[in-house]
């Protein structure tokens, strides 16, 4: 790719602070990341309901606080922009001590790869959606797909993971190749439409043919994977300290969460990646400038469907069970508003979507019923408020906006240059 | 024989009937805002639990009449509905007008979970079925061996006579050029001078009323009503509309009767049937989203590019 | 920086309040893990309110000493992917010595080998699918405080053919784990007792459905003389009242997802006659007038919900606990192993009957019943023994 390694050099270039000043600000930018890390540690940790609460509120009021700081947030944004590596560097470790602060608590850290394996497949459908602009409401068919493909393949035919693996990626990816030939001829609703019928035929048929997934029954006893023997539900034992076998389960799925962001960045950002942008733009002009429509949208359905595969794999061997019911459609919705939140597009932003929608509802499980009454009416908030997401990408947000000015500038029936309280950003 | 396929064509009317009810709604509110309201179900259900509460003030105030219990059963769950479904144009769908697809499509989803998820929370034993009041309970006659009650025919009728007084409404009256106007082009019926707020406002009063009809008669006929019958109905609703082609009215109807009768053809000629049932109903929804986008009533439309 | 600053005190504050709360000793935890909301939770409401009730008489009673058990509300929405997270959740927590699971077959199918993976004693009340029990699997901490349904089935089966002597049997199932697994095990016990002809065929309803006409105008050409529906209660109601409506005016015979009373509530006057075969029996059948005594209990309490029709085994539950953890705490040992090792060897004194576990975690004594619905009530009319050969008539 050469053009990113022509904007890496150019920033290495202006990196004129000394090695002082380079060693202070990475100080601070790794303190801080440390204390905010620190902050999340305490919030998961946190069993009390009311508490719990009062976190999230804080987190609520922060987040609304941090969005009325444009200084404070360019601010930050440079430092990043100045020493991205080590600040991914400190992320990367941080995570990786994660489940060293919590080793009584490993159901923590069994959470934590749960919040991975839904960040893979949040992932995945960013490629779909975010990257491409395609809708799809039946993401669960390709986590299906991958759950049932490698799961089987290791209860019925003693295929290990690491083949399995592999092997549910493509099937998702194939049954993505599937809905996405009709879906060339639709858009919009239509597609959305076709996707979510999509899901809710797959999901009945997961339900009926015994032969292919157990039906009702589910697929049970499914082996965890092993390397050489060692399997991973046995804990590893370092001197006289047994480690948490969840353990093996969180890095592996952290592992393969970082092969994904990558992945997604590469391909973002590569000719595919612009192409795919150029159809989420406009199809039309896309196709005048000679862009194979047709072939891109079939890939970003086959790649976003390959990692809800992966997702899907690791899920079944993690949990070591596979029903019906992980694949319905609130499933789907649960991956779209990942997405969503996060903000479309953005792979960061993507991520923490995918681990707040895990841990949120876990952490509120004491409110049983009204657990979802929250997460639809939180949900509705965000759209009405925040429809480019916490953390969209930039292009998005300028478009979402536009569109609100226009519709506000209809309503008011006035001129664009009349319409009063105009945010600055719009003017770009 | 015969007698089994005159009853299964009963069947088939009366779940026709149904759909088309909930049917009205998706289509119109398709029409005019362009969005596919997933929470039209929840009315639906919210209609079925109105009529319920009416039931049992009527009993607490002694009223003895069945028939002035269903009426008011069916007006005041209208008028709750209306508001209901106003109030979530007003407070959810308005905000997000104009937006892309995918963020009215997920408010709409989000509203049927907050309104579903009240009623379990907020009304007594939400969680639980409740039984349904029906002055008519039990109460079928025979024509020979075809089977047949007085709600069914109720609904039956109902539901062809509210579609064609909706058609007129729609064709004939002021409100419904308003209405087709802003269905056409949202701006161009601004411009003309319509306020497009008040038309949307009315089409959903409309739809959501419909929905409360019909949620009442989904209690009548079923005796029992729960809180998550909703999407079931909104699933099929839109599958109807869409089949018989989104904002064509009388295409809800013949969408509604369509998707029945691929349910009791699938039920009554397959063995087994009954567990595919679902799935040829959403690949009529998928063949014809994509064939034919437009609903199997109008021409194909020529494809662009 | 001042918010965040504001946010980090805060969290330490709350944190130091977390530390400082949980400190009492000689206190250990049962993880229920049972179906609190979604359209299940009226049964889950009921188990876990007569569950709780059987712990807390057992710390009131000062039977255990100075151990006190604690019981924690576990909600799975009666859905198996967040039923097998609270497995773990329960299995990681060092404080947990028992857990209770369930309510439904296919949530025990999808909990029982990570509650084996932690070595957690379990015990199932109502899930009544055989493989969630040894020897069917190889988890060895399942305990099971009723009957699962290869009995029952077979109970069933021989009463619909040897007693009611029906010929021409129609099965329906309602795609759950549940229904799928009472349909095949009900086919299987008749073809192994007449051969294949009674059973004339089979279909399948989706959860939530609710017009059946098509499908019982299709049943009613091919002349069943009775119909068994292997499903759940609100579906069980409507399919009923429409077989009578369409005139297919044919005993329904039904399993533990219809034995309810709101099934009756719901079904009203149809679901007179309807059949159902129970792995409990009417509180009065239980010795020494327990089950009254349970009723009684379980009304002082004021529990917002009934107890419905697995309260009396999910009572048993927690009594067998209170009793082994009582015995441990004699002998100053709690731990899983230890109450692992006392479940499989000790005799309970409970609600539901004095009882041990045999050697594959079942309960060593029977409660099943073929059940009537008359006058609004579920009527007993026959009782069996553990093989399911030999009857015992209570009522016509």
């Amino acid at each position: 790719m050469p053009e990113v390694d022509f904007i890496d050099t150019q920033v290495a270039r202006e990196d004129t602070r000394s090695l002082v000043e380079k060693a202070r600000d990475r100080l601070i930018l790794g303190g801080c990341q440390v204390a905010l890390f620190a902050a999340f540690l305490v919030g998961i940790a946190l069993e009390d309901t009311i508490l719990v609460t009062g976190f999230l509120l804080l987190l609520i009021a922060g987040a609304i606080g941090w969005g009325r700081m444009p200084k404070l947030n360019r601010w930050a944004g440079a430092r990043l922009a100045k020493d991205k590596r080590f600040a991914r560097l400190v992320l990367i470790a941080l995570l990786a001590v994660f489940p060293f602060v919590f080793l009584d608590n490993p159901y923590l850290i069994h959470l934590g790869a749960l919040a991975a394996i839904f960040a893979i497949m949040a992932l995945g459908l960013n490629i779909t959606l975010g990257f491409c602009g395609l809708l799809d409401v039946g993401f669960a068919v390709y986590f299906a797909a991958g759950a049932y493909m490698s799961s089987q393949l290791a209860v019925m035919f003693d295929v290990s993971f690491w083949i399995g693996l592999p092997l549910g990626g493509l099937t998702a990816a194939f049954f993505g190749f599937l809905v996405a030939w009709p879906a060339l001829r639709v858009s919009d609703h239509y597609l959305a439409l076709v996707t979510l019928g999509y899901g809710l035929i797959m999901n009945l048929l997961h339900r009926n043919f015994t032969f292919l997934t157990h039906g009702t029954d589910g697929v049970i006893n499914i082996p965890p994977p092993s390397i050489f023997g060692w399997d991973f539900v046995t804990p590893i034992e370092i001197g006289d300290l047994e480690l948490p076998f969840q353990m093996n389960f969180y890095f592996l799925a952290l592992i393969i969460a970082v092969l994904t962001i990558f992945v997604s960045i590469r391909l973002r950002d590569s000719n595919l990646g612009r192409q795919w942008e150029a159809i989420r733009e406009d199809e039309v002009a896309a196709r005048c400038f000679g862009v194979n429509v047709r072939r891109l949208k079939i890939i970003a359905f086959s790649t976003g469907a390959f990692f809800g595969g992966i997702g899907g794999a690791v899920f079944a061997h993690m949990i070591g069970f596979v029903h019906p019911d992980n694949f319905v459609l609130l499933t789907s919705i649960m991956i779209l508003a990942m997405v969503i939140i996060g903000g479309m597009g953005n792979i960061a932003g993507v991520v923490v979507g995918a681990v707040a929608l895990t841990l949120i509802p876990e952490r509120l499980r004491e409110f049983e019923d009204l657990r979802m009454l929250l997460f639809g009416g939180a949900l509705v908030l965000i759209m009405i408020y925040r429809p480019q997401g916490l953390f969209p990408n930039s292009r998005r947000r300028r478009e979402l906006q536009a569109e609100k000015i226009n519709t506000l500038i209809a309503q008011s029936g006035r001129d664009d240059a009349e319409a009063p309280g105009l945010p600055d950003e719009v003017k770009v | 024989m015969f007698e089994t396929w005159i009853q299964q064509l009963v069947n088939g009317l009366t779940i026709g009937g149904m759909y088309t009810l909930v049917a009205v709604g998706f289509t119109l509110f398709f029409g005019v805002l362009k969005l596919i309201n997933f929470a039209h179900g929840e009315v639906f259900m919210l209609g079925g639990f109105t009529g319920l509460v009416v039931a049992w003030l009527a009993e607490d105030l002694g009223l003895q009449s069945g028939l002035l219990i269903i009426f008011l059963m069916f007006v005041i769950s209208m008028g709750v509905c209306a508001v209901i479904g106003a109030l979530m144009e007003r407070f959810a769908y308005r905000p997000v007008r104009g937006m892309p697809v995918l963020i009215m499509l997920v408010t709409s989803l989000a509203v049927g979970i907050v309104v579903r998820e009240a009623v379990k929370e907020f009304f007594p034993e939400g969680a639980n079925p409740h039984a349904f009041y029906s002055p008519f309970k039990y109460d079928s006659f025979q024509l020979g061996s075809v089977v047949l009650d007085y709600t069914q025919i109720g609904l039956i009728l109902s539901s062809i006579v509210l579609v064609y007084g909706v058609y007129l409404l729609v064709a004939k009256t002021w409100v419904g050029r308003a209405m087709r106007a802003t269905s056409e082009d949202l701006d161009a019926a601004r411009m003309m001078g319509i306020d497009v707020d008040i038309v949307i406002r009315n089409t959903f009063f409309l739809g959501s009323a419909l929905g409360g009809v019909a949620g009442v008669m989904n209690g009548l006929l079923y005796l029992s009503i729960r809180f998550d019958m909703g999407w079931v109905m909104a699933i099929k609703g839109f599958t109807a509309a869409v089949v018989g082609g989104l904002g064509n009215i009388y295409g809800a109807m013949f969408g509604g009767y369509i998707v029945a009768a691929v349910e009791v053809l699938v039920v009554a000629l397959i063995p087994e049937g009954s567990r595919y049932k679902d799935v040829f109903v959403f690949l009529l929804l998928i063949v014809v989203l994509v064939f034919r986008p437009s609903g199997l009533l109008r021409a194909p439309e020529k494809k662009m590019g | 920086m001042l918010k965040r600053t504001l946010l980090i005190i805060s969290t330490v504050l709350m944190t130091g309040l977390l530390l400082g709360s949980q400190a009492s000793a000689q206190s250990y935890k049962l993880y229920v893990n049972l179906p609190l909301s979604g359209p299940w939770s009226s049964f889950g409401e009921g188990m876990f309110n007569s569950f709780k009730l059987a712990i807390d008489q057992g710390n009131a009673s000062g039977v255990m000493g100075k151990v006190k058990l604690e019981v924690v509300r576990g909600d799975n929405a009666g859905d198996s992917a967040q039923a097998a997270s609270l497995a773990t959740k329960a299995g990681a927590d060092s404080k947990v010595i028992g857990a209770f699971c369930c309510w439904s077959s296919g949530l025990a199918l999808a909990t029982h080998a990570i509650y084996n993976r932690y070595r957690l004693p379990t015990i199932l009340g109502g899930s009544n699918d055989h493989r969630s029990t040894r020897p069917f699997h190889k988890s060895a901490v399942i305990f099971r405080n009723s009957p699962y349904d290869l009995i029952n089935m077979k109970m069933l089966a021989t009463y619909a053919t040897n007693y009611a002597k029906l010929k021409r049997i129609f099965t329906i199932d309602d795609n759950t784990a549940f229904s799928v697994t009472q349909v095949n095990e009900f086919t299987k016990a008749a073809v192994k007792l007449h051969g294949k002809g009674r059973i004339i065929g089979r279909e399948s309803v989706q959860l939530g459905e609710k017009d059946f006409t098509p499908l019982i105008t299709k049943l009613k050409t091919m002349n069943p003389d009775a119909v068994f529906y292997a499903g759940h209660m609100v579906e069980a109601a409507l399919f009923r009242q429409q077989m009578l409506k369409l005139g297919l005016n044919v005993p329904m015979m039904s399993s533990g997802g219809v034995f309810s009373n709101t099934y009756i509530k719901v079904a009203g006057k149809a679901s007179e006659g309807t059949l159902a075969s129970f792995w409990g029996l009417p509180l009065d059948h239980y010795p020494e007038g327990r089950g009254t005594a349970f009723v009684k209990a379980y009304d002082a309490a004021k529990f917002q919900d009934p107890f419905e029709s697995f309260g009396p085994m999910a009572h048993a539950a927690g009594q067998v606990y209170v009793q082994a953890v009582a015995r441990l705490a004699k002998a100053g040992k709690v731990t899983r192993k230890a109450l692992l090792a006392e479940l499989n060897k000790g005799q309970y004194k409970t609600t539901i009957g004095d009882f041990g576990f045999d050697e594959h975690g079942m309960l060593d004594i029977l409660h099943i019943g073929i059940f009537r619905v008359e006058n609004a009530k579920w009527k007993l009319l026959y009782r069996t023994d553990r093989a399911a050969t030999k009857f015992q008539k209570i009522a016509d």
